[in-house]
């Protein structure tokens, strides 16, 4: 019996990947986590075959849950599923252990696809994620846009504060303090050279990122 | 046989919608569009029992859709679908003409009796923000 585990802070957004799966493996066992902590709770009472998982979510990321994962049970694999565009997130997932990355529009077409592809014990990457990887291969750092140089909570903290979030909206969100929001601003300001919210936003926009 | 239009850009929402539709009302026609624009051409142009609109769509919003589909067919109800759970949302969707609001966490359990009282001629608004 396939034992799944679905982490994903929005209910109907677990539903159909419960939906999903159920169409494709109907004896399977899938169990649901709305958050990281539950999700870490569930890996140490079942062995997964694959664990599918949202990035963001109140609290821990998704890429720390996969950090997690990948130190504590290295071959259960995760898929990364995300509303985030691959070209911000995939390459960032994949570095960290992920088996695939599928964004949440093109779930209903990849998902069963990524899920074979990984149970076989390969990785699932599409065609344009294999380019960007390729392309990242060539890089050094001077050639890196300033986004791309950020850590990835550094990203996440960047990316709310370019859509108008204050250090206290974050640190809520994260559940962690006002100072440590502040110091990975610091950070994202330093390596970004800028020196406002405003120019923050302005370099978001033009990058596509928010 | 029931008529409904759906409308959310993303696809994996649209799915959850047809999905439990078709469970709860095996017989529907449903169809589906991916944006405010879309919404408003096919929600004016065709005979629908309810239309079931996101609120954030890239380009003409759920709200604006809402507003022209009201203007012009006042008598179609418009059930808004929102990741939003705050009541100045639902209030906005109800005071700009919608029959219901439901956050998109609440779907899977109250889409179909929200369907039901909207169709019966009442309005709905999901449990978690009565």
């Amino acid at each position: 019996m396939l034992k799944f585990l679905i982490v994903d802070d929005h209910a109907v957004i677990r539903y159909g990947m419960v939906q999903l799966l159920l169409n494709e493996y109907p004896d399977a066992l899938i169990v649901e986590a709305n958050d990281v902590e539950l999700a870490i709770q569930k890996t140490t009472e079942t062995e997964f075959d694959i664990v599918i998982s949202d990035l963001t979510m109140p609290g821990r990321s998704g890429i720390e849950l996969l950090q997690y994962i990948k130190k504590q049970f290295p071959k259960m694999p995760v898929l990364i599923l995300s509303m985030e565009p691959e070209d911000l997130y995939a390459i960032r997932a994949l570095k960290a252990g992920a088996s695939g990355y599928i964004t949440k529009d093109k779930a209903t077409q990849e998902l069963i696809e990524a899920v074979k592809k990984i149970l076989q014990g390969r990785r699932y990457i599409t065609a344009s994620m294999a380019e960007k990887i390729a392309g990242e291969l060539e890089k050094n750092d001077d050639d890196r846009l300033a986004h791309e140089l950020l850590s990835d909570r550094e990203l996440e903290v960047f990316k709310l504060l370019a859509q108008g979030k204050t250090i206290s909206d974050i640190s809520g969100l994260f559940n962690i303090s006002v100072s440590t929001v502040s110091t990975y601003r610091a950070r994202v300001m330093i390596k970004m050279a800028l020196k406002t919210n405003v120019e923050l936003t302005r370099y978001a926009l033009s990058n596509n990122l928010i | 046989m029931l008529r409904i239009l759906i409308a959310d850009d993303h696809a994996i929402i649209r799915e959850v919608l047809v999905f439990i539709l078709l469970d709860k009302f095996p017989h529907a026609h449903i169809e589906q569009v991916t944006n405010g624009v879309d919404l408003v051409k096919k929600a004016l142009n065709g005979n629908w029992d309810i239309v079931l609109s996101d609120v954030s769509m890239p380009g003409m919003n759920g709200i604006e859709a809402l507003k022209l589909i009201k203007a012009n067919r006042p008598q179609l109800p418009v059930l808004m679908i929102s990741v939003q759970t705050e009541e100045q949302y639902c209030k906005a969707a109800i005071s700009a003409g919608a029959s219901g609001y439901l956050s998109k966490d609440s779907v899977p359990l109250e889409l179909e009796p929200a369907i039901k009282a909207i169709l019966k001629g009442g309005t709905y608004t999901c449990q978690s923000l009565s």
